[in-house]
């Protein structure tokens, strides 16, 4: 069914149901933590609709399961892989369930997210019968998603990165998992609008901008990584010289010939061109048409 | 679930800003530990859960929260944060006020033309450190109105404070400036208030938020003194002695942002809208041209009073065509609208350089870059007999610009992804992705005529005309072939054992490009095996390697009393033609260990992990001397170990060890000292190189 949230309020009916009676027969053979530990979390609350403890009990998620209390067959909905005794059911089967009670403005978009056309059910990440309030992941959410996104779990071990492995941000920082109209299922409407939801200081509106900044940022910055500063994709000045071939110095070739011994160029040595552009991102001064004042 | 609580001691053995770069452990010593997690157990009757909990509170990166509500009813949520960022302290400046608006020399600094002349540099040396720490207090409520009304609200205060490296430029005659990078102030606060009402009922929902985020910046401008002087050097760039420098810091910014999103289901199909709509302001008075004279000519206006604004419109469409295929259409519209006006700003390059005249190069108009984008894709999954599924994709994306060399680009990108399972133990997946990006003609005219005074550019004909190499083609605007191919191996020989093996070939070519990005390649392998014997233990390995390759061109040019010629093509001496080809090799190798034992008495964690990581430079041209350049490297080595012994019931030993070793080689820092370059003061950080450990043991009691 679509038609309830699962934060419902009490109704005279729910009320009459009290935890966790209306899962009784359900509980004569499965009164062990690992499931009743539901009751200790809104799934198991009676007077939360669709709860485990409410109108249908555990046949809320699990489907009209009366063959499986006879004659121990499968259950109607089946979640995870199964758990080793029953077919897991069909993927779309098992989030109907779970999404019949959350919508909610995070799983507006999950209909056409790539999560979902990847086939991944709720219970891939989401563990039910777990006694935390709030998370329901067995694992911390970034260790969660590492776990398939191998890339991004070594980029955020490199010289440059955001602090994800150190537990001040998590990749639900800038994604929604749940889908999003945003590429890589970012939260904001843009990759830039994510990026400057913290770095609010480089939002501008600058009277220098720079072009590629007020476009994305990911156009020279690697958001989960990098062997350069400053999560650059590539190295200053090489970097810069992909978009910039003025006469004089930004044309030049830069090489061993500017490093110690050999020679002392500015373009190469402390932060390269930012040794004089440092306002990069863009400038409000009258005169810094070229970002360094 | 129970409350706990947690107190204990550690030590931490190195002095290493990079090391406790996000935990503030820069400093060798003790430190507590101490953490807590407080919460009811809520009954059915009176569902109402509480929380309080404070993590890393011996700590620089320590939280606090707290949490009350009543499941599905409201809730309540207060979170306060601490993230610091610690960068290096093994910088030095002859400045005295680093961190703040002002920055000034010794009263007996001796100035010259380069930095081998500045003889009180030495003796001048200060130690400065960089390091910002970002304060977050958080805020939410939620409550459900109705069965099918919802409010939501958020409240964000954050600072930002300390400092960050800034190149202070004193002034340039073409590429030749003066400048000391210094440690400006970092004082920003950011306040975010977030309102939304959802309604959702029998499949249909509709959301409203509205968001705005205020930005302030403490501190308008830097200033600094000029440690040059103009002797020996060309007039018109007239470092004066004695004259002060000013760059404008980040001007206040606020945003307002309107979204409306709405989701229906019906039978076998659902679809879904959102509309977002932002308005960016910033107003922030200008600084003077020049903080050392007063400008010959003013500033055509006090403030930008810049305003830009956007919308981004998405419409998705989803729907089971038969029992096994299923369509989803997309069309995505995005727009940047800036509405700041456009001025004749007449540049000075330095605050003590004088003002070029109206008709000039110096005069330079402000772009406006807009942006329109349409986007639509669709995609048909279909599915075969067992988990063999096939997903096909097209998307076609236009995109509009303003004052850039390429005014519309339009690119096709399809792929299919085969999904299998080639065993009963085992699923794979392969992906096969092509793209296509055309530019309208690329005009290098545009953004030199765009940012100049219409009554110079009037006085400049043909190659006069260019700023950029008319060759040059910017990668993200021009021409793009891309290739992209990706496979997925899932293997499960047992119930306790999983491989997992990812692998990308990616390579993008930019055919227009004779200056600028020629290719952009990457191959990645990524293995995970896991093993988990019993849910009492269970390990991992996994491995990655990632190889970038960068292959981009340039044409050396001079301007100017001595121009090399260098348009039409046929003109150019093709001695002066160099490449680079930048290639990143990094390799990742990392293990864990979750291990119970003794039944249950004693649990153990171990997390290792080796990122060897190397750059490789290769320089050439057939006419320009050039050395290579040394690989820059970076090899960090973690290691954590923690162990959890259950004294008795309800009280438990926690010890825990970890060690980091980080060295790295990098041509642009070590050897680089405060006075190598001629032109330019650095701070001279050197790159990080240490090995530390970290030992802590604390006691956790449980509160029933």
């Amino acid at each position: 069914s679509t038609e309830s949230v699962m934060a419902q309020t009490r109704t005279a009916q729910d009320q009459q149901q009290s935890a966790p009676q209306a899962a009784n027969t359900c509980l004569a053979c499965h009164n062990n933590p690992t499931v009743t530990a539901i009751f200790s979390t809104p799934h198991g609350v009676g007077s939360i609709a669709g709860s485990a403890s409410n109108g249908r009990g555990c046949e809320s998620c699990h489907g009209a399961s009366g063959e499986h209390a006879s004659t121990m067959q499968s259950p109607a909905v089946v979640f995870g892989d199964g758990g080793g005794r029953f077919t897991a059911s069909d993927v779309e089967i098992q989030n109907r369930q779970c999404l019949s009670c959350h919508q909610t403005t995070e799983t507006v978009h999950w209909a056409a997210s790539a999560h979902q056309s990847a086939d991944l059910a709720c219970a891939s990440c989401h563990t039910i019968h777990v006694a935390p309030q709030t998370a329901l992941i067995e694992r911390t959410d970034s260790g969660l998603c590492l776990s398939c996104h191998l890339e991004q779990r070594s980029q955020l071990n490199r010289r440059s990165h955001h602090p994800v492995a150190e537990g001040l941000m998590s990749c639900t920082s800038c994604h929604n998992p749940h889908g999003s109209d945003t590429v890589a299922l970012l939260s904001k409407s843009s990759i830039t609008d994510t990026c400057t939801s913290c770095h609010t200081e480089e939002r501008g509106p600058f009277l220098w901008e720079h072009q590629p900044v007020t476009e994305d940022c990911t156009t020279c910055h690697n958001p989960h990584g990098s062997t350069q500063a400053s999560l650059l994709s590539v190295r200053q000045p090489f970097l810069c010289q992909t978009c910039h071939s003025e006469a004089f110095h930004p044309s030049s070739l830069y090489n061993g010939t500017g490093i110690p011994p050999a020679g002392a160029q500015q373009n190469l040595l402390g932060t390269s061109c930012t040794n004089c552009h440092s306002v990069i991102h863009g400038s409000n001064h009258p005169s810094g048409s070229r970002l360094t004042r | 679930q129970v409350s706990s609580v947690e107190i204990g001691l550690g030590y931490n053995s190195e002095d290493s800003y990079r090391s406790g770069q996000y935990t503030g452990l820069t400093q060798a010593g003790g430190f507590a530990v101490g953490g807590f997690s407080l919460l009811n157990q809520p009954d059915d009757a009176d569902n109402r859960h509480w929380s309080v909990s404070g993590k890393n509170l011996g700590l620089e990166s320590a939280s606090l929260g707290a949490t009350y509500g009543r499941w599905g009813s409201y809730s309540l949520s207060l979170d306060y944060t601490q993230l610091p960022h610690y960068r290096f302290n093994d910088g030095r400046t002859p400045f005295s006020g680093s961190g703040s608006q002002t920055q000034t020399l010794p009263s007996d600094w001796v100035g010259a033309s380069s930095t081998s002349g500045l003889t009180t540099l030495t003796s001048s040396l200060k130690q400065v450190n960089i390091d910002t720490r970002r304060d977050r207090f958080t805020g939410g409520v939620e409550w459900q109105v109705s069965q099918s009304w919802r409010l939501m609200s958020e409240y964000r205060h954050e600072t930002k404070q300390g400092n960050a490296p800034l190149a202070a430029i004193f002034g340039s005659t073409g590429g030749n400036p003066r400048g000391s990078i210094v440690a400006r102030p970092v004082d920003y606060q950011t306040d975010e208030i977030t309102v939304g009402l959802s309604y959702v009922k029998q499949g249909t929902q509709y959301n409203f938020s509205y968001n705005t985020i205020r930005f302030s910046n403490n501190d308008e401008a830097l200033r600094f003194d000029n440690p040059f002087n103009n002797t020996q050097w060309l007039a018109g760039a007239n470092f004066q002695d004695g004259a002060v420098g000013q760059i404008a810091l980040e001007p206040d910014n606020s945003s307002h942002q309107f979204t409306f999103s709405a989701a229906r289901s019906f039978g076998s199909s659902s679809a879904s809208a959102s509309v977002i709509s932002t308005k960016l302001q910033q107003d922030d008075h200008f600084l003077p041209y020049s903080s050392v004279f007063s400008a010959a000519a003013p500033l055509p206006r006090q403030d930008l009073d810049a305003e830009v604004n956007s919308l981004v419109t998405n419409l998705n469409f989803s729907t089971r065509l038969n029992r096994r295929s299923t369509l989803r259409l997309r069309y995505n519209y995005r727009e940047r609208d800036n509405k700041t006006a456009q001025d004749l700003y007449q540049r000075i390059p330095g605050d003590a350089a004088a003002q070029g005249g109206l008709v000039s190069s110096q005069t330079r108009v402000n772009r406006i870059y807009d942006l329109k984008r349409d986007k639509f894709s669709a995609d048909l999954n279909y599915r075969f007999t067992g988990k063999t599924r096939l997903l096909a994709s097209y998307e076609y994306k236009e995109t509009d610009r303003s004052m850039v060399d390429v005014a519309t680009t339009e690119e096709d990108t399809g792929f299919i992804r085969l999904s299998f399972a080639p065993s009963t133990n085992s699923s794979a997946w392969i992906k096969l992705t092509r793209s296509e990006r055309r530019a309208s003609t690329y005009d290098s005219t545009v953004p030199f005529i765009a940012g100049h005074n219409p009554d110079y550019v009037a006085t400049l004909v043909g190659n006069q005309l260019f700023e950029n190499d008319p060759l040059l083609r910017r990668f993200h605007l021009t021409d793009r072939d891309r290739d992209q191919l990706s496979a997925n191996f899932n293997f499960f020989p047992s119930d306790e054992v999983s491989l997992s093996v990812l692998a990308l070939l990616a390579e993008d070519d930019y055919p227009d490009a004779k200056v600028g990005l020629q290719e952009s390649n990457k191959r990645s392998l990524s293995a995970d095996l896991s093993y988990s014997p019993e849910t009492s233990w269970q390990a991992s390995i996994y491995y990655n390697y990632e190889n970038y390759d960068n292959q981009q061109s340039g044409f050396a040019r001079r301007g100017g009393g001595n121009p090399t010629p260098f348009y039409p093509e046929s003109v150019r001496d093709s001695a002066n033609n160099w490449s680079v080809d930048s290639e990143d090799d990094v390799y990742t190798i990392g293990a864990g260990v979750d291990w119970e034992f003794m039944a249950g008495k004693l649990d153990l964690a171990l997390d290792a992990n080796y990122t060897d990581a190397q750059t490789e430079t290769r320089p050439f041209s057939p006419g320009i001397t050039f050395l290579p350049l040394a690989d820059v490297t970076t090899k960090i080595t973690t290691l954590s170990l923690k162990s959890n012994y259950r004294l008795q019931p309800g009280r438990q030993l926690s010890v825990g060890y970890s060690y980091e070793r980080y060295k790295s080689d990098d041509w642009a820092l070590d050897g680089a000292g405060v006075n190598t370059l001629a032109n330019i003061l650095l701070l001279g950080n050197a790159s990080p190189e240490y090995a530390g450990h970290i030992f802590q043991v604390s006691l956790i009691f449980d509160l029933q």
